[in-house]
């Protein structure tokens, strides 16, 4: 009987379909001028299929004994914080004509296939988890301790994009036209969210230490 | 992290019960394993009610399990 190829003492295959994913995500998300970012579609579906795969059969990649199952999801939530940081920051343009205009629509799109990756990942991470306790109190605490930091960074960038908008010359302040304020209130909450779960990650790191 | 002046005797008393493993005690206190591996490095400090389910799963009470330490 052939042995099954995910049964790998190494998930080599997990990590190689993410590498390919990623690259699918990068094709998509920043199409290059070749035709290469025809290939986008193609390498984040069968990537995804590839690892979830793997991460629906291999038991034990020796993550559930190293990491707290909430620790996973906050990886999981920052990885997907960053992406969607990346994706605003790097097509800031697009925003300019508003969020009526095609720009928001195609940024609109990408939002959303980052939303969809990350509630398959979430959900795959959850079927392995089962019956298993998956937040207790400690994490709880440590979510707690993190939403304070998390609120801390945005109430800062709040008040200093006030403090810039109430107090600067008006000729100063030609480039806030409403869509790019706008624009700065939703990175605001990316990066309030981001402190929050990076805060979460660092606590873990310092338990284990 | 500067611990916790919490000290426990969690993992002499695994041991004394037959080598209960970190997850069957996690499994019986209904907690995640990690938070038992961070109690017993004296990193995390337990409500209550943790203690009295640990102390519980052990069949002891909570006393012998947790001591405040002045050091």
């Amino acid at each position: 009987m052939p042995s099954n190829p995910f049964r790998t003492p190494h998930p080599i295959w997990l990590v190689s379909s993410l590498a390919a994913t990623s690259i699918g995500l990068w094709l998509v998300f920043w199409p290059p001028d070749t035709t290469a970012f025809l290939l986008g579609g193609p390498l984040i579906g069968l990537g995804s299929a590839v690892a979830a795969a793997q991460f629906a059969l291999v038991r034990s990649l020796g993550l559930e004994r190293q990491v707290a199952p909430a620790e996973l999801q906050a990886w999981l939530k920052v990885a997907l914080l960053v992406a969607a940081l990346a994706v605003a920051i790097g097509n800031a343009g697009l925003l300019q004509e508003g969020f009526a205009g095609q720009g928001a629509l195609r940024l609109g799109i990408m939002a959303l296939v980052l939303m969809v990756l990350y509630v398959v990942s979430s959900s795959l991470l959850r079927v392995r988890q089962g019956a298993n306790v998956v937040q207790d109190e400690r994490d709880l605490q440590i979510s707690a301790r993190a939403a304070a930091y998390g609120r801390a960074a945005l109430v800062f960038y709040l008040v200093s994009l006030t403090v810039m908008l109430g107090f600067s010359p008006p000729e100063r302040l030609m480039w806030a036209s409403p869509p790019v304020v706008a624009f700065h209130l939703l990175l605001a909450m990316l990066i309030g969210w981001v402190t929050e779960y990076v805060v979460i990650l660092l606590q873990y790191w310092r338990d284990r230490r | 992290m500067r611990g916790t002046p919490i000290v426990n005797a969690i993992r002499r008393l695994r041991f004394e019960q037959g080598q209960m493993t970190q997850e069957n005690l996690a499994q019986s206190c209904g907690v995640t394993r990690q938070t038992i591996i961070a109690l017993e490095a004296g990193k995390y400090a337990p409500s209550l009610e943790l203690a009295f389910r640990i102390a519980r799963a052990f069949g002891v009470g909570v006393e012998e399990v947790f001591v405040w330490s002045d050091q």
